[in-house]
């Protein structure tokens, strides 16, 4: 595993400050894709005590050791990487399930992502929720941030208390280096309510953010089933999150691609495909 | 009156649904940064420029007699503004201090 002239990998922070809006479902996807492109990936579960990227990936009976351990120096990386079975190149960084946070501390956290930037050309930091210490360590040696946003104001308002702490607290910021680069994905997203006026639109959360567009997922039961099943977005049958999850991620590796799902008469033919295939089984309700 | 009242109730009920977003949004420009409006460049331009506007609707001035400023100190942002009202002989200076957000950590 010796590579000299590689660059380093680029770190990637997926982070939003509200809760469950859909970080560890948008980094799996995103690490996935990334994956499915070719990249050599890791995404690392920064959530201390409340571990679920395994979950959402799949790989919970196979964790054996964890960040915390390799920071200990318990285990070495190779022993604790989990190799995700449908991709070679994806790779997981599992969180420790009953640690306290003080046990993630900033030169343990750099020494792993500095082993791991030598490994791989990406690496993704799933943030837990909030602005404390898993949160502050998963963003700090980030070069780019994708913000995790639902058209929703506690969401607006958080993600922009992350944007503000990733501008000033990030490792960039107090090294007064290049900015973290940041995206702005917008989860959860239903075109018909917009329509309506009962949702923010994507203009309006632009409006307030002021943050590049990277994506913008609808709403889908694709995510439900994707993570009771243990395989990301991404990896599983093709929806419309999935497409919409490959385009952000082809937006991460430079490609201009349109944004879908934002016009409702867009979806419409395939929401009817859906109701039709759906009714077989259901009883039809008003 | 039955057939006038349902239009009167769907279009109220729409109404209020319709605002949902709209009213979502003035919320969120009033308590979301100023950071992100600051980072426009034309912004204290544009502040300045419908400052002098609102003021002439009550006091005739011209642009040079409103100034504004934007200090930042650390962690926290002052907007200062200054006008000066024309009176005969004298000057008023009236200082608006600003302090948004800040102490939320």
């Amino acid at each position: 595993m010796e590579n000299t002239e590689k660059p380093d990998a680029k770190i990637i922070v997926v982070t939003s400050g509200k809760g469950g809006v859909g970080k560890t479902t948008s980094s799996a996807a995103l690490a996935a894709g990334l994956a499915l492109r070719g990249k050599r990936t890791v995404v690392i579960d920064f959530d201390i005590g409340l571990r679920n990227l395994d979950l959402v990936m799949g790989c919970e009976r196979r964790v054996i050791y964890d960040f915390i351990n390799v920071i200990n120096g318990d285990a070495n990386l190779q022993q604790t990487l989990i190799k995700d079975r449908r991709n070679e190149n994806l790779f997981i960084l599992p969180a420790s399930q009953t640690r306290d946070k003080d046990a993630l501390t900033q030169e343990g956290v750099e020494r792993v992502l500095n082993d791991l930037k030598k490994e791989f050309d990406f690496i993704l930091c799933d943030s837990p929720a909030g602005i404390e210490r898993g949160a502050l360590m998963a963003l700090y040696f980030a070069d780019e941030a994708v913000v995790v946003t639902n058209p929703e104001v506690s969401s607006v308002r958080d993600s922009d208390r992350i944007l503000g702490v990733l501008s000033s607290k990030s490792m960039r910021a107090e090294q007064k280096k290049e900015p973290i680069r940041e995206h702005l994905l917008v989860t959860r997203y239903s075109p018909a309510r917009v329509l309506r006026g009962e949702m923010l639109s994507i203009e309006d959360v632009r409006e307030i953010l002021s943050v590049p567009l990277l994506s913008v997922i609808p709403e889908s039961p694709a995510v439900l089933t994707a993570s009771n099943r243990g395989i990301p977005v991404t990896l599983d049958v093709e929806s419309d999150a999935s497409l919409a999850y490959m385009d952000a991620v082809d937006r991460l590796l430079g490609k201009n691609v349109p944004m879908r799902f934002i016009d409702k008469r867009q979806r419409m033919p395939k929401f009817l495909e859906r109701l039709f295939t759906r009714r077989r089984t259901e009883t039809e309700h008003s | 009156m039955g057939f006038f009242s349902f239009f009167k109730f769907g279009t109220t009920r729409r109404h209020a649904n319709r605002n949902a977003a709209a009213v979502a949004r003035e919320r969120l420009q009033i308590v979301v940064s100023h950071n992100t409006k600051q980072k426009d460049p034309d912004f204290l331009q544009k502040l300045h420029h419908e400052l002098v506007q609102v003021i002439s609707k009550y006091v005739h001035i011209d642009e040079k007699q409103i100034q504004v400023q934007l200090k930042e100190t650390g962690e926290r942002s002052v907007l200062e503004l200054n006008v000066t009202l024309p009176q005969a002989g004298e000057a008023e200076e009236t200082a608006v201090e600003k302090t948004p957000e800040a102490a939320m950590a």
